[in-house]
Order: C-alpha cells, then structure tokens, then sequence
C-alpha cells in the first residue's frame, strides 16, 4: 500500500461530513462544540459528539470526563482535533502532545486514531455504533494523504497492516502513517523491509496482530504526533514487554512541549519526518543484529 | 453538631452517635406530640 | 446569616418532619458505623431533599428508569449519606443497604455512583460538575419534548467553582425553566465559614445576573421549601432557590 498522491483531506474533515451523514440518519445525534465547530468541522451539523480541540477535549475537561462521563459510564464520543504539534503556528498552548497518554489511561475509554480522513470518517460512524464505551476520536488539523481505501469500514480495535516486511515492524498512527509508508519506500531501495501497522485503535490494542509481526521481524520502531511517554509508543511497550523480549525505539515529542512554527517545519523540528523514520529503523535493525552476533 | 465546621468531613465516633441519636429522639417526640 | 436559620415549630407537615427525623437518625447511624464521611453537609440537606423525595419529584421506585421521572442530582456529593437515607425511606432499595455505607463491595460507595444505587441519577463527587449535568438533562427533556423537571443540590462553597458559573450562564441562555438549582446554603465549608475562604454574597444577586428566578427560604421550613420547589417553570428562566440552613 504507498501513500496515495490525490487530494490532500484533513482528518477533521472526514469527520465534519460523517457528523453530517450521521444526523441525517438518526435525529438523536447531538454535537456539541465550544465555539470552535468552524475549525473542528461540526458547523455542517447539529448521539453527543463533543468536540474541540485536543488539548481542551483532555487536559483541561480531564476531570469532567473522568467524573461524569467514562466513572458513571456514560456513552459520550469526544472529537477531538487539532492533535499534536501540526496545530503549527498557535503553539503550545493548542498542541496537544499527552492526549493518548491521558485518554489511553482512562478506564472504560476507547481511543481511536484514524489515519486519514477517509478512515475518519468511517471511524466516526463505528464509533456512533459502539455500545456501552466512551470513545475518544483524535483528529488533526492539516490536510493530510490519502492512505486508506475509501468506504473501507473500520473496525474498532483492529490494526491494518499497511504494508508487509520482515526485518522491522513500524507501529503508526495517525498522520505518522503516511510519513512511515514513505520511510518505508525509501528503505525498501536500501534493501530493508519494513512492515507498516496502521494502529489505529490504541485501546483496546490489537495485541494478535501486533505480537506476531513483532515475533517475525523482532524490532519494532513507534512513530506517533504524541510524546514519547504514554501514547502509540506506550502502549507497545508495556504490549511487548508482557509478552516478547523485543526491543522497542519510539518516535515522537520527547517530553518537551511544543511550539510555534510551520506544521512541515514542525515534524523536522521534532524529528517526525520520513528521513527520521527511516534512520531510526536502521538503528533497530542494526541493534538486532549486535544481539544475534 | 450545629453550625460547627468540625463536623464539615468527620464521622462521629460510637459515643457521639448515641448522643445525637438520642437528641434527635428527643426533638422528634416534641413533633409528635 | 445562616445563624439565624431557625427549625420551626412543628406544623402542618407533620409526616415530612417526621420523615426528616427517621433520616437524620439513619445518618447518624450509617456516619458512625462506616467510621468516615461528612455529617455537616448531609443534615443540612435533609429537609430539601424529604421535600423532594416525598412531595415534589414526580418518582417511582419501582420504575426507576421511567423516561418521564423528574431528575435529582445530587451535585455536592459528599451529602451521599444524606440521599441514600431518603432513596431507601421512599422505596428505592432496602434500609439493610445503609449500615455498609463506605464498605468494600457495597452499592452505596462514598460518593453517590449511579451505576450501582437505583434511584441515583448520576454519578458526583468532583465539585461543581452536577449542575452542568442538570443543563444536558434539562435540554435533552426540550429535544425530546419531555416534561420531566430537573433538580440540582449544590453546596454553597461549591458555588466557588467556575463551572457552575459556565452551567448557569447555559441554563439561562437555552431558557432552561424546567430546571431549579437548590443551594444549600449552610455557610461552611472545609476551611471555614465560606465569607472566610472565598465570599459568596451577594450570592442571590449573582444568580439574578446569570439571568436565574431567585427565591431565599428557610432550608429546614416545609412551608417555604415546599411552594418554592413547586414554582418550576412560570417564567421563562431557570429556578434558583437558596436555601438557609445549618449544618448538623
């Protein structure tokens, strides 16, 4: 699967349309929006879908969501958008790097992270159909490639591999999956095959899949628009861990807030481009390869 | 108990208990008469 | 002041008062036994929430989850004693539930939990959450067309709280006049009386500007408790009551 070169979409996008797709169907759909609904995309709209950005939705309504929503197990879908640094020039202040780490450590919480507007949207009608569970749905700002199928249903809590390869597994989510499809086109001419992970539900994690790629290519690289403690990387770790002595190097914000500056300008800033990815993977496999010599 | 901050987050112990039950006792026979 | 707050002489609502004594007994019997929780703030509550319970919200205890039913929440959490002592005396689980008050593996957790006491409509315990909560039940009655009313108990120290200041600016703005907010206002609060710790007053004013009904009652008087709670819904604004009272 390479990352398709049509029209760019942000993931909010996906998101505002399947709101509105899903108001038509059933009248019972309530958005709520504090004030941002032109940014985050519910304007085109009217089950409880709050929504802002990611930083606001987590941080600072933590409390709310843990008192009146996921304790007393209230079904609410919390849309957030505007996640990690690729919020760009507003800063730190509007870019939410612990979100994952916070929504992943809620109990009763589902986390989803879809990958491109197209899975956005088809991840916002399964997470309408998902009973009994809050969810938290993490969108981003950018316009982003393509690199799901579109009308391909999502499944909650299933990994899409991408792309198969035997000597690294690359766990990405979110906008970090174009950018590992491309690192691992670019190692490919170098003659190192990398597996792509699309892991899209960070919780409940697909441990199936992710262990038996894990077992094959025994190096595994995360990549994620989060900090490097508690999100996509998190989750593998403690998944492993438990399970496979496999060596881990995650990717993403290490433990320093964001800042102002050009989304593009950003990733390079933070060490989130294909070049990264493509270099950090290289270290996985040659760390594999000094513990087999 | 009345209007004592104290008693704002404490939990009587066994003798204060019987003491305020039995002073609400009292207060509810006055009602009842 | 809320020294000034005096119990009245026993009156017309004989039987309400006498329901108001058996649940200040049972409290003190569920404090004492569990070895923990807040007296002050439960006894203040207990006329408001017999006059709830027993004359004004329209409940059944055989049918809990009657989509019609009136909605009580109990925003200061704390006073969780307090509630469980009246849900059991009206019929919504049995008195035996309230000697393991605060045990592990009872229903009746220290802070109300909705998912495990009939009769709870919502989970608190977090300050200044409930009346946010009272905004969504009291417009989702408008989107369904329902015409079930919608109570919220707050403390007074917990008016300190900005999101209950966020949930009034909404009530008023969405003309919310199926929903009353009832403060208890006793006066103290952990750290003090609360004119010490953060000043309230002039607090029926400030309701007033948030665009509220305002009504100031005896909170242990049945004959201003009552009419109070029943004048849900003749303007179109939301209800505030203030209810002096005093603790333990």
């Amino acid at each position: 699967m390479a990352v398709s070169s049509g029209p760019l979409l942000a993931t909010r996008e996906g998101y505002g349309r399947a709101l509105v797709e899903l108001g038509r169907r059933d009248e019972r759909v309530v958005v709520l929006d504090a004030d941002l609904s032109k940014s985050t995309q519910t304007a085109g709209f009217a089950r409880e879908f709050p929504s802002t950005f990611a930083i606001f939705a987590t941080q600072r309504a933590l409390n709310q969501i843990f008192q009146s929503v996921a304790y007393p197990g209230l079904n609410a879908k919390i849309a957030a958008s505007h996640a990690g640094i690729t919020v760009g020039e507003d800063g730190a202040s509007h870019q939410a790097v612990d979100d994952l780490a916070l929504m992943r450590a809620m109990p009763g919480m589902t986390v989803v992270v879809p990958a491109d507007a197209y899975e956005a949207s088809q991840a916002t009608f399964a997470a309408a159909a998902w009973e009994g569970c809050s969810v938290y749905l993490r969108l981003g700002r950018p316009a982003a490639p393509v690199v799901t199928p579109p009308e391909k249903p999502f499944t909650i809590g299933r990994i899409t591999v991408l792309r198969e390869g035997d000597d690294v597994t690359i766990c990405a989510c979110g906008l970090m999956v174009g950018v590992a499809l491309a690192a691992a086109e670019k190692l490919a001419a170098e003659g190192i095959q990398a597996a792509v992970l699309n892991v899209s539900t960070l919780k409940p994690l697909d441990t199936e899949t992710l262990l038996a790629y894990a077992a094959r290519s025994r190096a595994v690289v995360t990549v994620e628009e989060h900090s490097i403690i508690g999100g996509r990387g998190g989750a593998v770790s403690e998944a492993l861990a438990a399970a496979m002595p496999v060596s881990v190097l995650r990717m993403g914000i290490r433990d320093t807030f964001g800042q102002s500056g050009k989304p593009a300008e950003l990733l390079a800033q933070y060490g989130l481009t294909a070049q990264d990815v493509a270099q950090t993977v290289k270290k996985a496999v040659e760390r594999k390869g000094k513990k087999n010599g | 108990m009345e209007n004592q901050v104290d008693w704002h987050g404490r939990a009587p112990n066994r003798e204060q208990g019987e003491q305020a039950l039995k002073e609400l006792q009292e207060r509810g026979e006055a009602t009842w008469r | 002041m809320p020294s000034a707050v005096k119990f009245p002489a026993p009156g017309r609502y004989r039987e309400l008062e006498r329901k108001a004594c058996a649940i200040r007994q049972h409290v003190i019997r569920m404090l004492t036994a569990a070895g923990s929780g807040h007296p002050g703030g439960s006894f203040s509550a207990v006329e408001i929430l017999t006059a709830l319970y027993f004359r004004v919200l329209r409940v059944d205890p055989r049918q809990p989850d009657d989509p019609e039913r009136d909605r009580f929440v109990l925003s200061k959490g704390h006073a969780a004693p307090a509630l469980y002592a009246t849900l059991a005396e009206r019929g919504f689980f049995p008195l035996s539930w309230l000697e393991d008050l605060r045990r592990l593996g009872s229903p009746l957790q220290g802070h109300p939990d909705m998912r495990k006491v009939p009769g709870v409509e919502m989970s608190t315990g977090s300050l200044g959450q409930g009346l946010s909560v009272g905004v969504g039940m009291a417009l989702a009655a408008r989107l369904r067309g329902s015409g079930y009313r919608v109570y919220v108990l707050l403390g007074d120290g917990e008016c300190q709280e900005g999101q209950v200041w966020e949930a009034a600016m909404a009530a008023a703005h969405y003309r919310l006049r199926n929903l009353v907010a009832v403060v208890d206002r006793n006066g103290l609060q952990i750290d003090g009386p609360t004119e010490k710790v953060l000043a309230l007053e002039p607090l029926a004013d400030k309701w007033r500007a948030f665009g509220w009904s305002v009504i100031t009652v005896n909170g242990h008087d049945f004959s201003e408790l009552l009419p109070a709670l029943e004048s849900v819904g003749y303007a179109q604004r939301p209800t505030a009551i203030i209810a002096r009272t005093v603790t333990g």
